[in-house]
């Protein structure tokens, strides 16, 4: 997350510059939102050993997470109970029953964490542009900053950034989504909910299921092949197929 | 976010995001018939699997120009310009597998683009963060 210069101590400060000129040139600030607790929760439903807990909870502490970005302001991201319990509050007018809601909650939790975290962040920019950026997107063009910043005024742009891929095609498109977003809070100030998602709501996603049993069985069916294949300098054992259909059978997504 | 997107006086630009049938929609569930470019040719957008607006995906990615093969591992390329712009690391515990996260070769990925744009290779500390460059 970056937001040029922010002040963590004037969250009143969230008015965007009204005025639509050049900011001045000035070293960007990063926010860095430490969302440790989906990640550790995340890692404990997979199966994580403790020592492997343990190691993954030294990657958060505060140290190492300033000597990754430098002069960055590190802010504690919100509780997992935090997060559920405000978006089972949020979707009680929905009409969608609470058992249903608490099951897509389960399901969708890490997005609404993600979101929350960011309004963390969003919360402290005091400068125009604020640019919204995944740890795990990684751009690779030289002085993109400055260039994307131009674009986005050239074109007087209210937001920019990279749309879902269209793999994903449950998802919205021709918007950029929150992986990689410059928002431009003088067109669209911040709000809580600016970018919180929409998951938790009554009615199903389409997905075939035929085809996604098929899928699944094609999966499966290249891990034994590929299984067979590691075997066969020592020897077959019926424990490799059976390990390929467990892997195919998480990897099956959950429909609902 | 949902309603965010649909503020019509809103203007937005995008990247270009990288994608062709052997990169596989997420959930799998989505038949050759129903990604069949002649019937959907028929269809209007919001029922067609893959987007239709002219020059919203590229098919060419990050290989076609000469850059590591990020799609072959499950990971998302962007184009902005016609020009490589990011890569978007996949493989989140709970979505199943999207793609693979190796340390090694995210490492490995990037130093190659970074020299072929004669960088210097990643700071394993990532010196780079907090400036106007990635």
């Amino acid at each position: 997350m970056h937001g040029g210069d922010a002040d963590a101590q004037a969250p009143a400060r969230l008015q965007p510059r009204p005025d639509r000129g050049p900011e001045p040139r000035r070293r960007p600030r990063w926010i860095v939102v430490d969302n440790q607790d989906i990640h550790l929760a995340a890692a404990k439903a997979a199966g994580a050993t403790e020592a492997a807990l343990r190691a993954q909870t030294a990657l958060f502490q505060d140290e190492p997470m300033q000597a990754c970005a430098p002069g960055a302001m590190v802010v504690p991201g919100p509780g997992l109970e935090e997060v559920s319990d405000a978006v089972l509050a949020a979707t009680e007018a929905s009409g969608t029953p609470l058992g249903e809601r608490r099951r897509l909650l389960g399901k969708y939790l890490g997005s609404y964490h993600h979101a929350a975290g960011l309004n963390r962040a969003l919360e402290r920019v005091a400068t125009r542009y604020a640019l919204v950026i995944d740890p795990d997107f990684y751009v690779v063009r030289p002085g993109w900053i400055a260039e994307v910043l131009a674009h986005v005024r050239a074109e007087d742009l209210a937001a920019f950034g990279a749309p879902w891929n269209p793999r994903w095609y449950q998802k919205f498109r021709y918007f950029p989504c929150t992986h990689f977003m410059v928002l431009d809070l003088a067109k669209r100030p911040w709000s809580p909910g600016l970018l919180a998602p929409d998951l938790v709501r009554g009615g199903r996603r389409f997905a075939s299921r035929q085809w996604t049993a098929y899928a699944a069985a094609r999966a499966a069916s290249a891990r034994r092949r590929w299984g067979v294949c590691c075997a066969i300098p020592s020897a077959p054992s019926p424990t490799t197929s059976g390990k390929g259909a467990a892997s195919a059978a998480r990897a099956t997504p959950a429909m609902p | 976010m949902q309603a965010f997107a649909a503020e019509p006086a809103l203007t937005s630009g995008l990247l270009t995001p990288v994608f062709s049938a052997r990169d596989g929609y997420q959930p799998a569930a989505v038949t050759p018939l129903q990604d069949n470019p002649l019937l959907n040719a028929f269809l209007p957008d919001r029922w067609c699997y893959r987007p239709k607006r002219p020059g919203y995906i590229s098919p060419a990615g990050f290989r076609e120009a000469g850059l590591p093969d990020f799609r072959g591992l499950g990971w998302e390329e962007f184009l902005w310009r016609g020009a490589p712009f990011a890569v978007h690391v996949r493989g989140e515990l709970q979505r199943g597998p999207a793609g693979g996260v190796e340390d090694d070769a995210v490492g490995r990925g990037l130093d190659a683009v970074l020299r072929r744009l004669g960088q210097p290779p990643l700071d394993p500390l990532g010196a780079a963060v907090g400036g106007g460059s990635a």
